[in-house]
């Protein structure tokens, strides 16, 4: 009988032990549970939240290097986890050996996030050590570390003999040039890495240099992130060598970099010739209307290019004339980012005549471009035929009301776009009537973003009782206007029922 | 039918009488009561459960006979993580281990859920934020694994705390 043996937690049927494990999180069940003894090891071995607990995420706590003890010795005998965030912790390089020494047992984990944390140098050798002889991890974030060249160099190394880890994240770590000659070295003989994030370290001419002499030999890698390095025309055009020859690499990301015409002209002519490369990312540099010219004449014949990042690069109409004459051609392109350049009316009037023959792009985002209400208006004209583009993003763009009911007419008769994004456009009252009217009728908008235009109650009453007779539209963003909790409910509700029906 | 009471035996044997209204609060109670239409002069046994914690049964159920039913319980809801406990609940629950363990098998026999949801949370939080050697202490647990096992979690222990 249950009183003559004084109870105790190990003395609970399991159910009832079960039971108190249900009022656990994953965390507590891991490291305080787990390893007090066989009894509960064993119960929690069958308990199913242990079972198919494959991702734990513990981004953004304080866990430290005392905390990742105990998660590490929970991870030995642990074969369940796959995925580890560990982002933003504290942990220094006490606490990457902790995990270190865990990952040369265990035979579970393929993702590890320990980015924003502090291990530096020597938290990089450890983990670098147990790469060397790890088969199981296949992604590792080590983003804003403080690991250097140093740090770089022994994970380099490691690369060298590891043949399992294909993503690897290194942003924000100051590798310099001395870091990314290393790792591009260890890139001539890994034959495992497909994705390397080697953003914000500081990597001039000359490692970009070494990375493009490794793209020659490499036939793995198919991402490279290089964005806000120094590489300036001189490394864009050793990176274009490498475009001419390697026949891997889909993603290219030389954002912040102050490429300009010439660098841009390079990566133009390899783009004619190479049939491999599917997203390029030139945002932020120093294009201008003559480097989006060079780019054109590369769409003309480029056939494999799929997403194009040309967003701050001081394109004007010119420039957009070409880029868009091109696109006449090309039947490639889906998405085309031209935000915060110059484009006015006439560079979107040239835009929409593309949109008019075209019939490849389905995405297309003019941000802080101010092309006013007449811009719009040749926008609208477009979209009454074409019947590709599914995301249009006009935030910022300055088309007013006027502008708006242009769009608004078009939405009446498009059965393509689905997502508009009309963020901090002055649409004011007589804007949102225009779109309410059309959203009674339209059937193919799930996502309009109104936010930040100062509309009212009067508007948001427009808006909701159109609304009422529309079923499609599923997101609905207008955080920062003037709508009273009322209307603010009234739409939040709709949206909810909204998404409620595809269930 | 309020103030109506039917009798209850502890297994030390003494009897108690209770308000019907509370005595259901125990589905394994209401159960009798109805599918086996116990007559209700009838004393029924409570073979699992000695007297000082069926007066502490006896006592949450009197002061939780208004609560609202709770919801149906299945899987989902019954991982909610809901770790506050009232104060009222917290007063009741400065038991000692053994009384509070006792507590969950009355319970879980009786087939009180609002009593065993409130006595596992109160469980679950002497196990939070502890180290499994902190676990061991609180719940007088020995560590059975192998020497080399502890072996291995000392070395890490010491080398931690030379930090």
């Amino acid at each position: 009988m249950a009183n003559k043996v004084p109870s105790s937690l190990l003395n609970l049927p399991v159910e009832l032990v079960l039971r108190i494990l249900d009022k656990l999180d994953e965390f507590t069940i891991l490291c305080s549970v787990r390893n007090v003894c066989t009894q509960l090891n064993a119960i929690t071995d069958k308990y199913h939240r242990y079972q198919t607990l494959t991702t734990l995420n513990l981004h953004n706590n304080e866990i430290g290097d005392k905390g990742v003890q105990h998660l590490a010795d929970a991870l030995r005998n642990n074969t369940t986890l796959t995925s580890l965030n560990l982002h933003n912790n504290n942990i220094g390089d006490i606490g990457a050996r902790h995990i270190a020494d865990a990952l040369r047992n265990n035979t579970t984990l393929t993702s590890l996030h320990l980015s924003s944390n502090k291990i530096g140098a020597l938290g990089a050798q450890v983990l670098a050590d147990t790469l060397r002889n790890n088969t199981t991890l296949t992604s590792l974030h080590l983003s804003y570390n403080q690991i250097g060249a140093l740090g770089a160099q022994l994970l380099a190394d490691a690369l060298q003999k590891n043949t399992t880890l294909t993503s690897l994240y290194l942003s924000s770590n100051k590798i310099g040039h001395t870091g990314a000659q290393l790792l591009a070295d260890s890139l001539r003989n890994n034959k495992t890495l497909t994705t390397l994030d080697l953003t914000d370290n500081r990597i001039t001419a000359f490692g970009a240099q070494h990375l493009a002499g490794a793209l020659h030999i490499n036939t793995t890698l198919t991402s490279l992130y290089l964005s806000s390095n120094e590489i300036e025309d001189k490394g864009a055009q050793h990176m274009a060598i490498a475009l001419k020859n390697n026949k891997t690499l889909t993603t290219l990301d030389l954002s912040w970099n102050q490429v300009g015409t010439l660098g841009t002209k390079h990566l133009a002519d390899a783009l004619r010739n190479n049939t491999t490369l599917t997203s390029l990312i030139l945002s932020s540099n120093e294009i201008g209307d003559i480097g989006a010219q060079h780019i054109a004449v590369a769409l003309r014949n480029n056939k494999t290019l799929t997403t194009l990042g040309l967003s701050w690069n001081q394109i004007k109409a010119v420039g957009a004339q070409h880029l868009t004459d091109a696109l006449q051609h090309n039947t490639t392109l889906t998405s085309l980012n031209l935000s915060s350049n110059e484009l006015e009316a006439l560079g979107v009037q040239h835009v929409a005549d593309a949109l008019r023959i075209n019939t490849t792009l389905t995405s297309l985002n003019l941000e802080s471009n101010e092309i006013g209400a007449l811009g719009a208006q040749h926008l609208a004209d477009a979209l009454r035929t074409n019947t590709t583009l599914i995301t249009l993003n006009l935030k910022g763009t300055g088309i007013g009301a006027i502008g708006v009911q242009h769009l608004a007419d078009a939405l009446r008769t498009n059965t393509t776009l689905t997502a508009l994004n009309l963020e901090s456009t002055g649409i004011g009252v007589v804007g949102i009537q225009h779109l309410a009217d059309a959203l009674r009728t339209n059937k193919t908008l799930t996502t309009l973003d109104i936010s930040y235009n100062r509309i009212r109650d009067v508007a948001a009453k427009y808006l909701a009782d159109a609304l009422q007779a529309n079923t499609t539209l599923k997101t609905l963003n207008f955080r920062g206007n003037e709508i009273g909790d009322e209307f603010q409910h009234r739409l939040q509700q709709m949206m909810e029922s909204s998404k409620g029906q595809d269930k | 039918m309020a103030g109506h009471k039917i009798k209850l035996q502890s297994n030390d044997g003494d009897i108690f009488d209770v308000e019907v209204e509370i005595a259901k609060l125990s589905i394994t109670i209401k159960t009798m009561l109805e599918d086996l239409s116990m007559n209700e002069e009838e004393i029924i046994p409570l073979p699992n459960i000695n007297s000082a914690i069926f007066k502490k049964v006896i006592q949450w159920t009197t002061h939780h006979k208004d609560d609202p039913p709770l919801p149906p319980e299945d899987d989902e809801n019954r991982e909610k993580n809901t770790n506050d406990i009232s104060s009222w609940d917290q007063e009741f629950l400065k038991v000692d281990q053994g009384t509070l363990f006792e507590l969950i098998l009355a319970a879980n026999y009786l087939d009180i859920k609002g009593l065993l949801d409130v006595t596992c949370t109160s469980v679950a939080n002497m196990i939070k934020g502890k180290t499994s050697e902190e676990i061991r202490q609180t719940f007088n647990i020995k560590n059975d694994f192998t020497p080399q096992e502890e072996e291995q979690i000392k070395k890490e222990n010491e080398w931690c705390e030379n930090k």
